[in-house]
């Protein structure tokens, strides 16, 4: 597992999904950066195509995606493979 | 002396923007016809079940919900509120307000049939417009013709610009704001209004849709509790097409979806319906090309003109993937600035618009497209075309009309461009 996992979550969200400005760090809270509900299907079926794992019905926990570390620790317990 | 037109003012269609232009104008004093081309007013949040009012609040949500445009826009707010007993939420990083389609419909309804100088005429669509030696348009209908001293623009697809033979722009179709179809189901177990639930269900969507269990056109289903118990509201994605055909696509994956919740999810056994929108929800096609092209750059970095006359609140939400919105948004948390320029002509007089067609690249309209940012603009070129009425009338009754608007601009004005 690469030890840059935030910063390529960091820059797939800044690319894909919502661009994000200067100030938001791994432990930002992304919900209030604006990612919604819908967006975080978006997300999901990103984190699953960059990092071939699949997210489960029990891993879809707003708590879970809400900053960029959390989202890192859920793609390394899915055992991801760079 | 004024020789007395048919009308002082046509508004072309009735949705958001032309329901708030015809009563702001109407309310000057102005005589007004309103022509719709369906047989009730709200456009997309009636006609194509659009069940959420974006751009209604001040992009600062680390304050309480606070109305961006006085007057039509805050009248409205109210009354849905009061109507529907819903507060505003806090999605992301903005502010919305869940509305109630049929509600919508009432409200305006009621709204623009206690003016007194508002004639409304529904089934009525625009054949053909001429600009008389006297200064007039006469609009010629498939329910007889209008001459009037000014005209507004809330057709959402520039369609006096096309018969005026005025420029019009238009994005190339494979970068165009893509289409969504609405539609509701109702009698549906309470446990699946939970966001988790739906997060869920959407998950199975993304995985039947692998598995080949329903189609691709499925991708991309958000949905959202309505304002009634018990009913959920389905917003699904359509491929581009003519208007007709994502109809029938819209319905089609409306049935299969119903089909495919009732039998994976016993919170969706007992559903009724679906129950879908008259018309696919639009959100890009023709716009007018004013005195002013309104830019992303202009929205994003808040820059200030002399001449605004409404608020922008809404972030540039392109959807022109099928993976989705993507979503940028301004730089600093405060409304950005529409001028009047950009709801004017530079080619023809007379004419304003106001809503989706305003004068602006593809990117600034999707801010400025939501329903929210519509009351507004069309607010703003109903007060501007009864200010410029009024100046043709010269000493008359209405004279002070255009005093008003004066003010009326003065009052939003915040530095120099």
């Amino acid at each position: 597992m690469t030890v840059d996992l935030p910063k390529q979550i960091h820059a797939l969200i800044d690319s894909e999904l919502l661009p994000l400005h200067e100030s938001v760090t791994a432990d930002s809270d992304l919900h209030s950066e604006g990612l919604d509900s819908l967006m975080l299907m978006q997300l999901i079926l990103v984190l699953e195509r960059e990092f071939s794992i699949t997210i489960s019905p029990e891993d879809l926990d707003r708590e879970n995606f809400s900053t960029i570390t959390n989202i890192a620790s859920l793609i390394r317990k899915k055992g991801a493979t760079p | 002396m004024y020789q007395a037109a048919g009308t002082d003012i046509v508004v072309i269609g009735g949705g958001s923007a032309g329901l708030c232009a015809a009563i702001a104008a109407s309310r000057k004093g102005a005589r007004v016809i309103l022509i719709e081309r369906s047989g009730k007013l709200g456009g997309m949040g009636t006609l194509a079940k659009v069940h959420t009012f974006c751009g209604l609040y001040h992009p600062d949500v680390s304050r309480p919900p606070e109305i961006a445009n006085p007057g039509l826009p805050a009248e409205i707010e109210q009354l849905m509120r009061a109507r529907t007993g819903v507060d505003p939420v806090k999605m992301g990083k903005v502010f919305v307000l869940h509305q109630d389609p049929e509600i919508f419909a009432e409200i305006a309804h009621d709204l623009a049939t206690s003016e007194k100088f508002l004639e409304l005429r529904f089934r009525t669509t625009c054949e053909a417009i001429t600009r008389t030696s006297e200064q007039t348009f006469i609009v010629k209908t498939n329910n007889g013709s209008i001459t009037c001293t000014s005209l507004i623009d809330a057709s959402a697809d520039a369609i006096a610009a096309d018969l005026l033979g005025a420029t019009r722009l238009s994005t190339p179709p494979e970068k165009n704001q893509r289409s969504a179809f609405v539609f509701s189901l109702q009698g549906i177990d309470p446990s699946a209004m939970e966001e988790n639930f739906r997060m869920r269900l959407a998950l199975e969507i993304v995985r039947a849709v692998t598995a080949g269990d329903l189609p691709q056109a499925a991708l991309g289903t958000a949905s959202r509790p309505s304002t009634v118990p018990g009913e959920i509201y389905f917003t699904t994605d359509l491929d581009p097409a003519p208007r007709t055909e994502l109809m029938a696509s819209g319905l089609a994956l409306a049935n299969t979806l119903t089909e495919f919740l009732r039998k994976r999810f016993p919170a969706y056994a007992a559903a009724v319906g679906p129950f879908p929108a008259d018309e696919p929800g639009v959100r890009e096609t023709f716009r007018w090309k004013g005195r002013y092209l309104l830019t992303e750059q202009d929205l994003i970095t808040g820059r200030q003109f002399s001449d605004t006359v409404a608020y922008a609140t809404w972030p540039i939400e392109l959807r022109e993937t099928t993976r989705g919105a993507k979503l940028r948004f301004f730089d600093r948390a405060v409304p950005s600035c529409i001028p009047l320029r950009s709801l004017t002509s530079s080619e023809i007089e007379g004419i304003f618009f106001a809503g989706r067609c305003i004068s602006a690249t593809h990117e600034a309209i999707a801010s400025v497209r939501v329903m929210g940012t519509c009351f507004a603009t069309g607010q703003a070129a109903g007060h501007a075309a009864a200010a410029y009425v009024s100046s043709h009338i010269g000493e008359d009754s209405t004279s002070t009309l255009a005093a008003e608007n004066k003010n009326f601009i003065d009052s939003r004005n915040e530095a120099d461009d």
